[in-house]
């Protein structure tokens, strides 16, 4: 230690101007930044190793100093009787003593473990307060006004993300919409149109409702399916105009307007159009074919049938969920843990026919009841083996202690469960959607708390689940491919 | 196996200064940063069984405080007002350098460090940090003019955040 910290005296002139990188972080950490500056401090730590060594260091500082004002405080509020249910069990005192070199004073130590257990105790005692409220408090949501007349219904949305330019900000569940162009940056949502056609788009998307029974899409993903009473429902995009003729369907179009389009069920005509919506090709499609706008000049080129490239799977290879559970109809864009936000479980297909070459390591398998905190981990040896993985992902909005019931029935035998951090983050690469953003391995995840339990049936296909949900709860769930 | 409730809490209990620390690097505030800690604890409470042992422990409260602060923050409408992700992961490296200094050394290295500032610095701190002042509460006590305590108190700081590091993660490398 220095006999004295030569820049600390203040009443040297050269001492009133503290250089600017120590300003900035000050004014940071204090909650004083604006916008701008958050900016700029933002491009100085992630150029400079030296301003990363000062930022951290002042936040080390600020840290300690506020322990010191806790004890401090605890020094000045509480007597030497201080009562024995507030004081910390030996083993602290040990450590911190230890950490003082042996000089500290006993009382300190219980005073100002004391401090620390009372700000716990009361940080935890009004978080579960204000957990009781639920997520309703306050006023609701504003929800979007039609001025047009309304041709449908958004019944569903996930992680859905509007654009914020355009009343496209406002639209919730329940929204009546009229005509217009929407832009949704992120997620996904469902559409009931007037006429009986249920659309889901998938973001990022461009699309405008044009009508009670017709709608545009110029950029994105969007899964049609028509009763036979909306028939004639129709899909436009910059080179292709997809007509229904009683049926399922995906159409997507890229950034720069070519389009495909992928029959599920029944069949569609599916036209090739000039930029003025002039057709100059037509095709008749039936399910398992698929088309594009691309490469051609003159026609509609074969492409492979392959919806779930963009969205989810034929009903044969979906699977079968009941209770307190749904299935999302496309990989979400991020998985990231404050963006899916339901009350159900949502599971989503990742990837399919994965062939793994190495041991994967699981967190249980078989049939009968699991936990995390009675599992043990395991490892499959593939043995040229493929599969398909699922994500199963429950973040119910608020916090109350409720058990989440579903069940889900899979195509195929489960083959193992993947249900702590660290393994679902080691088999992102190998099982994960190409279309989804998973949390980078610095980023917070969870896997299954230990209230979480999961019974597999004798013959793997069937998973009972009770999740807590208390916070957030993953697991991914390999199956036997096809 | 996994770590038991009472030892992860202990472990927090123990470590706050740093964790507050981390805290309130992501949020960049003091206030919302002791929410972004009890709502940790509460995590801490239910989650434990994910953390395998002591060595994974610092790791998984950063993650999980980063997954709370940024919660709260983003409830609160602040994600402008926060440090970008690119930058809070190069810190990462420079967090971990601290992983072996406990919160208690923190507290105890500044409290030396602090001996060694002026009678009036020490007097400024000790009105602003650990009374809980104002700046310009500060500046009525000593007679000063706000805009010079302001800066003293951002010089003092640094002073203070170099001295703590030199004393703990410096010489921790020197002995290592």
């Amino acid at each position: 230690m220095p006999d004295h910290l030569d820049d600390t005296h203040d009443d040297d002139p050269r001492d009133d101007a503290p250089d600017d990188l120590a300003t900035r972080i000050g004014r940071y950490l204090d909650g004083e930044a604006d916008e701008a500056e958050v900016a700029e401090l933002s491009d100085l730590l992630t150029t400079d190793p030296a301003a990363r060594q000062l930022y951290v260091a002042m936040c080390v500082g600020a840290g300690a100093m506020k322990a010191l004002a806790i004890k401090d405080a605890a020094t000045r509020a509480t007597s030497d009787d201080t009562p024995a249910s507030l004081a910390m069990p030996s083993v602290d005192a040990v450590e911190l003593r230890r950490a003082r070199g042996g000089r500290g004073r006993s009382s300190d130590v219980t005073r100002y473990a004391a401090a620390a257990v009372l700000l716990i105790v009361a940080g935890v005692a009004a978080t579960l307060m204000l957990s009781d409220r639920g997520p309703h408090d306050g006023a609701g949501p504003v929800v979007y006004q039609p001025t047009g007349e309304p041709v449908g219904t958004v019944v569903a949305q996930t992680q859905a993300v509007w654009s914020d330019d355009s009343a496209s900000s406002l639209i919730g569940l329940g929204a009546r919409l009229d005509a217009g162009a929407r832009t949704l940056n992120l997620g996904y949502t469902e559409l009931q149109m007037d006429r009986g056609a249920s659309v889901t788009v998938a973001g990022p998307a461009v699309f405008n409702i044009t009508g009670p029974n017709a709608c545009r899409l110029d950029r994105g993903t969007l899964l049609a399916q028509v009763p036979p009473g909306a028939k004639g429902f129709t899909v436009t995009t910059p080179e292709m105009k997809v007509v229904d003729l009683g049926t399922r369907f995906v159409v997507h179009v890229s950034d720069d307007g070519q389009t495909e389009v992928h029959v599920l069920k029944g069949h569609v005509e599916a036209q090739a159009i000039t930029r003025d919506g002039v057709v100059f090709a037509r095709r008749s499609l039936n399910a398992g074919q698929a088309v594009s706008s691309a490469g051609s000049t003159d026609r509609l080129a074969d492409v492979a049938f392959a919806p779930d490239r963009y969205l989810w799977p034929s009903d044969a290879d979906t699977p079968k969920l009941s209770g307190e559970a749904r299935l999302l109809a496309a990989p979400p864009v991020t998985s990231a843990m404050d963006a899916l936000n339901s009350s159900e479980m949502l599971l989503f297909r990742e990837r399919t026919g994965v062939e793994p070459d190495e041991t994967i390591s699981v967190t249980f398998f078989g049939p009968g009841r699991h936990n995390v905190e009675t599992s043990r981990k395991k490892g499959i040896k593939p043995r040229g083996a493929r599969y398909d993985a699922y994500l199963l992902h429950l973040d119910r909005p608020g916090r109350d202690k409720r058990l989440t019931h579903a069940t889900v029935t899979f195509p195929r035998p489960i083959v193992g469960v993947i249900a702590t951090r660290d393994q679902l983050n080691d088999s992102d690469q190998l099982f994960g959607s190409p279309q989804t953003k998973y949390p980078a391995r610095i980023d917070p995840r969870f896997g299954l708390d230990p209230g979480d339990n999961v019974v597999i049936s004798e013959d793997r296909k069937t998973m009972e689940l009770e999740l807590q949900g208390y916070l957030v709860d993953q697991m991914r769930i390999l199956i036997e491919a096809e | 196996m996994s770590m038991d409730q009472d030892s992860v809490v202990r472990w927090l209990l123990k470590e706050q200064p740093m964790v507050l620390a981390y805290i309130r690097g992501v949020v960049g505030d003091e206030h919302l940063a002791d929410d972004v800690f009890q709502n940790l604890t509460v995590l801490a409470l239910h989650k434990h069984a994910e953390i395998e042992d002591d060595e994974h422990l610092p790791g998984w409260v950063r993650n999980a405080a980063r997954y709370e602060a940024l919660n709260l923050v983003r409830k609160r409408g602040r994600q402008r007002l926060v440090i970008n992700t690119d930058a809070m992961e190069l810190l990462n490296a420079e967090w971990e350098s601290y992983d072996t200094t406990p919160g208690g050394a923190v507290v105890d290295t500044l409290r030396k460090c602090m001996e060694h500032l002026t009678p009036n610095a020490r007097k400024m701190v000790e009105l602003r940090y650990i009374q809980g002042m104002s700046s310009g509460a500060v500046a009525d006590a000593l007679q000063r003019r706000a805009d010079s305590v302001y800066r003293a108190l951002i010089r003092i700081r640094k002073t203070l955040a170099e001295c703590i590091r030199r004393h703990t993660v410096e010489e921790g490398a020197a002995g290592a």
